[in-house]
């Protein structure tokens, strides 16, 4: 599931973080359905759990299309990969036998990825993905036997996983992992913000971003917090149906006291799978659901 | 692996494979003495003299000095000697005669303790020596955890001692690469103990040297005066296994435990913050809600809401910070928690000519060389009309309420515009009410009220301008991180010009409601008194 050659053999915590973020992506546990971890270090995790996850949903989607959009009215703006590049275009009228059509051209292998597009969602460019190109290469040679790695990076774009955090820090943390996953940079293909939602399998936000009101329509596989502000963020809180996880350092003051909230609003304790090795603390919740109501600007009006 | 990755399994194989050694160490005579202290500061709560409550305070700050380092009793900045000397004087005055047995018998204790060792001496050399550097280019292989204020003591102390040891701070612990062992004094939760921050608290925040330690081994050092060692605070999780703790104790009788920490304040912090008098007496109250800062700063924010008329005031600005994520967010009052970190922006009076200058960059930027000028005359018009008005106060306010149906604003605006940074009425209504009350012109076509919303805007976009660069310069620096954390407040500073963002901890909530004057929100300003919040005073024109 992640590139094949290994040059070194990782260590257990690395292996941990990878198969806990595979494990809540593609399993996400109900309830409950938010894992907290603390660490000695957060360095890598929000990477390594991303990855992960990202390779479990390639893994688990190669034999099960996604379920395809609900409304399917000519003319609806959707999201989908026609011709080797992720458009926003228009939905056709069904061709022969209940075909797809996108933009004018016959949906066959790609149908399942399409997706809806809110309609608050501003106009963006296409995104071309080459083929011979270093994401779809990375795509092609991680192991996947038989299946089409533009189709598999559209099905995993379509549900994507949202890492809270700096994207820097995401970035270079992936190059540091190439050490002993090669290529696992151009595989997770990460996206900035919440623009590149269908067309990324891996999109990483800033915790100030203010989430926008067509995300209550989009569906994410998992949401990764990269530290207690992440957590507290109204990013994460407008995500509520996908599974969350915590990463937090265990030096950090703020970790700590929100760890601490936590547990007071949680005290029954739940034995966490897989047991994590030495040095690492796990922990599961069952967070209430609160659901945000998205401020608009006829609300100042009011006042 | 690449040495990025390296480091991070080091991390992480010392956390896996940390090993705990807590060497328990008896000391008879200072149990004795520090069981007399606690009996005296019990005394003190019910009243003692002013010169005994000094005495108490110093002999607080010789506690902690000797729970906090290896120096002998008599080696100590405040010499056991000399405290053992004034707590016989004042004994020897017969002020607070009921305490005569407890100050002889301190005093006695004091003597006996100047002759004697410091336990933790022996026990250091003997552990340091267990380790040493591969290579004399490297690094010291023992880290030494101390408060940050006893950090020059220690290192002198190693020097005289010639023991090899890297002596730091907890807070810059934190990033320290892996060596071979991590000595402390006393239990993680010593370092973090203060008023606004309880032992099960500050044990869990520090409980990171126990699981996550920059180092192999870790051992801790611990001797009558510190607080028992408290396990099920090491991990933060309850599902967790607690790592093993191996004792070795020195000594012949088990130490008593010690359920309370020698140097905090006896009592917790007073809530009560009382307003100054001149507070009070402002004509524009707002039912407000006091904390109690560190460093005894007092800060008054309006309750939940304020009142309709004029709005909240201020609102508070809450710190948080997760490694390099700095937060900054408005909140409400009711938010705040003791142990919350408060920013506050720069006072007024240090940005002023930076501030005037960006406004006025601006406002030449945006509408020509003669914008300042203009805008300024039209600012300077009003506050010059209202100190030759010639009427009195008195006069002035019935004008006002008369022409804007509303005491209350009156009295503001009234109070507000002699302020040399207040521009003018903002509502173009108000404004033209206050030109007639003072007998101005009529404004020609709203010009000087156009040109004095310009002027408004310049120096609004001005203060965020430099706001946001000193925010920026707050996210971009952690040196505030251990000042906030050992003594409650920090400064950021963005030089001369821009001023000085102020960090503070709250350490308590007043649970009364106060009336104070709106002007006074969201100021900090010490308890005892000082400077209160922007002088409105007639004299203070321009």
């Amino acid at each position: 599931m992640l590139p094949a050659s290994e040059p070194h053999q990782p260590p257990t915590w690395l292996t941990f973080l990878r198969d806990v973020g595979g494990v809540a992506a593609v399993r996400p546990v109900t309830p409950p359905r938010r894992l907290l971890l603390s660490l000695p270090t957060s360095d890598l995790a929000a990477a390594a759990v991303a990855l992960g996850s990202v390779a479990a949903l390639a893994s688990h989607r190669s034999t099960r299309p996604l379920d395809p959009p609900c409304a399917k009215d000519a003319g609806a703006r959707v999201s989908a990969f026609v011709n080797g590049a992720y458009r926003d275009t228009r939905l056709g009228a069904a061709g022969s036998g209940g075909a797809t059509i996108v933009g004018g051209t016959t949906m066959t292998r790609y149908a399942d990825t399409i997706r809806l597009l809110p309609a608050e969602l501003p106009e963006r460019p296409d995104r071309r993905l080459r083929t011979q190109g270093p994401i779809l290469g990375a795509w092609a040679a991680s192991g996947l036997a038989g299946a089409n790695a533009a189709r598999l990076h559209a099905r995993c774009s379509a549900i994507p996983v949202v890492v809270i955090g700096q994207r820097s820090t995401v970035a270079a943390d992936l190059c540091i992992l190439e050490a002993v996953w090669p290529q696992c940079g151009p595989f997770l293909d990460v996206g900035a913000g919440l623009a590149g939602w269908f067309r990324h399998p891996v999109l990483v936000c800033d915790f100030r971003l203010r989430p926008p009101g067509w995300l209550s329509t989009c569906q994410a596989a998992l949401v990764v917090c990269d530290g207690a502000a992440a957590w507290r963020s109204q990013l994460r809180r407008a995500l509520p149906r996908a599974a969350h996880i915590l990463v937090t350092d265990r030096r950090s003051r703020a970790s700590a006291e929100l760890i601490e909230e936590v547990r007071a609003g949680n005290p029954a304790t739940e034995p966490f799978v897989p047991t994590p090795p030495r040095g690492i603390e796990a922990w599961r919740i069952a967070e209430v659901q609160v659901t945000m109501l998205a401020a608009s600007a006829e609300d100042e009006d009011l006042f | 692996m690449r040495p990025a990755l390296v480091a991070v399994d080091e991390r992480y194989q010392a956390a896996a494979d940390v090993d705990i050694e807590c060497h328990v160490l008896e000391w008879p005579t200072m149990s004795d003495a520090i069981r007399m202290l606690r009996d005296l500061r019990r005394a003190a709560d019910e009243g003692v003299s002013r010169n005994l409550e000094d005495i108490l305070a110093g002999a607080s700050t010789w506690a902690r000095l000797v729970s906090g380092t290896p120096l002998a009793p008599d080696a100590l900045p405040v010499a056991t000697s000399q405290l053992a000397n004034a707590v016989r004087c004042h004994d020897e005055t017969g002020l607070d005669s009921r305490l005569h047995p407890h100050l002889s018998r301190f005093a006695a204790l004091l003597d006996a303790l100047g002759d004697q060792p410091h336990p933790a001496a022996a026990c250091l050399e003997e552990v340091i020596s267990r380790y040493g550097r591969a290579n004399p280019h490297d690094p010291p292989a023992v880290y030494i955890a101390v408060d940050a204020d006893h950090a020059p003591l220690v290192k002198r102390w190693l020097e005289d001692e010639e023991l090899d040891a890297d002596v730091r701070a907890v807070t810059h612990l934190r990033d320290a690469p892996i060596r071979d062992a991590l000595l402390l004094f006393g239990p993680p939760a010593r370092y973090l103990m203060t008023p606004w921050c309880g032992a099960t608290h500050a044990g869990r925040i520090g409980g990171w040297l126990l699981s996550a330690p920059p180092a192999t081994h870790v051992h801790i050092v611990t001797w009558p005066g510190h607080l028992p060692l408290d396990p099920d605070t090491i991990n933060v999780f309850p599902t967790t296994l607690a790592p093993t703790i191996r004792t070795s104790r020195r000594g012949s009788n088990t130490p008593e435990r010690d359920d309370e920490p020698v140097w905090l304040p006896p009592t917790a912090v007073e809530p009560r913050v009382t307003p100054a008098g001149s507070w009070l007496v402002d004509r524009d109250p707002v039912a407000a809600t006091g904390f109690r800062l560190a460093g005894d700063h007092v800060v008054f924010y309006a309750v939940d809401g304020g009142d309709v008329d004029g709005g909240a005031g201020p609102a508070p600005e809450i710190l948080t910070w997760d490694g390099n994520a700095v937060h900054v967010t408005d909140a409400e009052p009711g938010q705040i928690r003791v142990g919350t970190v408060l920013l506050f922006r720069p006072l007024r009076s240090a940005t002023d000519d930076e501030l005037h200058r960006r406004a006025d960059a601006l406002l030449v930027g945006k509408y020509g060389p003669g914008a300042p000028a203009a805008a300024k005359a039209a600012k300077a018009e009003l506050k010059e009309a209202l100190a030759t008005s010639g009427r009195t106060d008195r006069q002035l306010h019935t004008a006002l309420s008369a022409a804007l149906h509303n005491s209350g604003y009156a009295r503001h605006v009234l109070n507000c515009v002699p302020y040399p940074g207040y521009i003018a009425p903002e509502k173009a209504g108000a404004y033209q009410a206050f030109r007639s009350v003072l007998g101005l012109p009529e404004d020609d076509g709203g010009r000087s009220d156009r040109l004095l919303r310009e002027l408004r805007t310049a120096c609004r976009r001005a203060g965020i301008d430099i706001i946001a660069e000193l925010i920026s310069i707050l996210r971009a620096t952690t040196s505030w991180q251990p000042n906030l954390e050992t003594f409650g407040y920090a400064t950021v500073s963005g030089g001369p010009l821009l001023g000085e963002l102020d960090l503070r901890v709250v350490v308590a909530v007043d649970p009364a409601v106060r009336y104070i004057g709106r002007s006074h929100l969201g100021q900090h300003v010490p308890a005892s008194g000082g400077a209160h919040g922007p002088a409105v005073m007639r004299d203070e024109l321009p």
